[in-house]
């Protein structure tokens, strides 16, 4: 016997529950005339669903009725009492349900209820550490090596001094906290440094009067109008008798305004100059440092002497010289000598610049969307601030389960074999 | 209508937590909640506690009922749920031996009839072994397909009810029955079809209706 047709499968159903009009049924009719499979398959559909029709209606057994009265009562009793809680408790079970639906296998049911678990814990802790909370393992989600955005952006490191790893001190942080320092024999100093720099150290612009001081001072502002602040940086600075050796601008990957510049004032003025750049803003980072050059400065000095006096003697020489071979030889000697106290000088000179005439490194940046205004501006943007953190989570999280992907699979296949081998044997038992 | 009137002052008073009146709602329908429960579980003691709790929880769910749709449909919906919890729960559990299932021995299968006044002793008795076999066969049907067939060849619910009552779409009944039937067919073929004659009774609303 043919198989019947399939296209006739919906139309069988509608046939034997009666669902059709008149006009479809006929159509059905014609089509059982010629086609003995699907009247077979009509004919089984009937016979089963009048098995199932002529199962008996068992009734009540006795005593159901007063026995479901005698709990409807006491319920009724205990009703008032547990209402409060049945309706908490119910409350939880509905968000449970709206979570993993009912119709879903217990397996499934727990499979999404412990991964919401597991991933309200991961997003508690790296919340947690967003705020600022030492959360133990955050490393592993890569978060550790981000800064919170909570304080300083990072902003500043293109314009790290060229000691190299400096990390730029954020107001935020603990002062002191950073001791990377470029250079040797340097000194770092807190942020309170530039005021307790005596400003009476005119010329030499040293903490110890005789000691030779270089100072160089990092630091980051926020300020709404970049260009506004730079310009009035620019006026701070020349008043003071400075002058700007280089500036640049660019726009972050964020779209802020970023102005870097390198201003150089003279060292008795760093304090007050620094205090009006600081007025510029808000300012987010700030670091000082002071490099003691004394002996290379010394040192320098001595060598100086000593080569003007070789060159005093080697004159005298040249005036007592008798053959031509002497003269030769002296007047090279005197050429090495002198090119020697030139560099010399000009490294000494250089020195005494540099003591003399501060470094500031200053980095303006434009805030967040009008960061600091109103109530709406801040709100967005520590929205967006939290999206952006979000999408970071995702990235660390997704790097993270692809590590864990092996031993994960491999503990599911573990626990899926215990379970198959624990039912089975349940089976058995029963 | 008079009766929707009486039927809604009832449902007020019960849920305000008169059981009486809540005897006189569900008394008319006792008959037909057991007897669902009892297809659905095929044993006559966990139809009793299936059909208790179903109608337990309706008392309690009483003031969340709506008046939307009858009380009869919505009770019913709730009875089907309490079913369909339980049995999946029952499945889980493993299969159980129930008192109504034959008894294999040795020399065939033992029938284990608890005494049953009201039952007519000549329909039992024609009737038993083929209402076994399809009630075996249902108990291997899934939860849903178990429901949706017994809803409407056991009960004779019309599709829209149905839809009401398994809290789904027409499409999704019409799909689930045909699956459901294509499953009980399978199954009663693997247990051979009862064919005797006259066992079975003729379609009360079929092709003709």
């Amino acid at each position: 016997m043919s198989k019947p047709c399939r296209s006739m499968r919906d139309s069988l159903q509608a046939y034997l529950d009666a669902r059709l009009d008149a006009r479809e049924r006929l159509e059905v009719e014609r089509h059982l005339a010629s086609c003995p499979a699907c009247a077979a398959e009509l004919e089984a559909l009937r016979r089963m669903a009048s098995l199932v029709r002529g199962l008996s209606h068992p009734p009540v057994p006795p005593g159901f009725h007063d026995d479901l009265l005698r709990r409807v009562r006491a319920e009724a009793t205990s009703a008032a009492v547990a209402e409060g809680r049945a309706r908490q408790g119910s409350r939880l079970r509905r968000l449970l349900d709206t979570v993993a639906p009912r119709r879903w296998s217990t397996a499934a049911r727990t499979a999404v209820v412990a991964a919401a678990a597991v991933v309200l814990v991961l997003w508690t802790g790296a919340f947690l550490h967003y705020m600022g909370v030492d959360v133990p393992g955050s490393q592993y989600l890569g978060l550790a090596e981000r800064q919170a955005p909570g304080a300083g952006q990072p902003v500043g490191s293109g314009v790290a001094p060229g000691g190299g790893s400096v990390t730029q001190e954020s107001t935020a942080d603990k002062a002191g906290s950073t001791a990377g320092a470029p250079g040797t024999g340097g000194t770092a100093v807190g942020p309170g440094y530039a005021g307790t720099t005596p400003s009476a150290s005119s010329g030499t612009g040293g903490v110890v009067p005789g000691r030779k001081y270089i100072l160089s001072a990092w630091l980051t502002v926020e300020c709404p109008d970049v260009d506004e602040a730079r310009a009035r940086a620019v006026v701070v600075v020349e008043t003071a008798g400075g002058f700007v050796e280089s500036w640049n601008y660019w726009k972050d990957e964020r779209g802020k305004m970023v102005a870097s510049l390198v201003l150089r004032v003279p060292s008795s003025s760093l304090s007050t100059v620094l205090e009006q750049v600081r007025g510029l803003g808000r300012v987010l980072g700030e670091q000082a440092y002071r490099q003691d050059v004394t002996s290379q400065y010394v040192d320098l000095e001595a060598r100086v002497k000593n080569l003007r006096m070789q060159e005093q003697s080697l004159l005298g020489l040249l005036g007592r010289a008798e053959s031509l071979a002497d003269i030769f030889a002296i007047q090279s000697e005197l050429a090495r000598v002198r090119s020697e106290i030139e560099s010399s000088e000009s490294q000494l000179r250089l020195l005494a610049e540099q003591v003399e005439l501060s470094t500031i490194n200053l980095t303006l940046q434009t805030g967040g969307p009008g960061a600091g205004d109103g109530l709406w501006p801040r709100l967005v943007e520590a929205f967006l601030r939290s999206l952006r953190w979000l999408v970071r989570l995702g990235e660390g999280l997704l790097v993270f389960l692809a590590g864990a992907l092996v031993p994960v699979a491999l503990l599911a296949a573990l626990a899926w074999s215990g379970y198959r081998v624990y039912q089975s044997r349940r089976r058995r038992a029963a | 209508m008079g009766d929707r009137t009486q039927e809604l002052e009832l449902v007020a008073r019960a849920a305000a937590g008169d059981g009486d009146a809540f005897g006189e709602l569900v008394r008319p329908l006792e008959d037909k909640v057991y007897a669902l429960a009892y297809r659905m579980c095929g044993d006559r003691e966990d139809a009793y506690d299936l059909a208790q709790e179903a109608l337990l929880k309706a008392y309690r769910a009483l003031p969340r009922f709506g008046g939307r749709s009858s009380f009869a449909t919505w009770l019913y919906r709730i009875v089907a749920n309490t079913c369909l919890d339980r049995v999946r729960a029952l499945r889980r559990a493993g299969p159980v031996v129930s008192l109504d299932n034959p008894l294999p021995t040795q020399s065939g299968e033992l029938h284990r009839e608890a005494a049953d006044p009201t039952y007519d002793p000549e329909r039992l008795t024609l009737a038993a072994e083929a209402e076994a076999e399809v009630q075996r066969a249902l108990g291997r049907l899934s939860p849903d397909h178990r429901l949706v067939i017994l809803l409407r060849d056991y009960e004779d619910r019309s599709y829209e009810e149905i839809a009401e009552i398994m809290g789904c779409s027409l499409g999704t009944v019409k799909s689930r029955l045909n699956r459901a039937r294509a499953a009980l067919r399978a199954r009663l073929v693997q247990g051979e079809l009862p064919s005797r004659p006259g066992v079975y009774s003729v379609g009360r609303r079929g092709v003709d209706a």
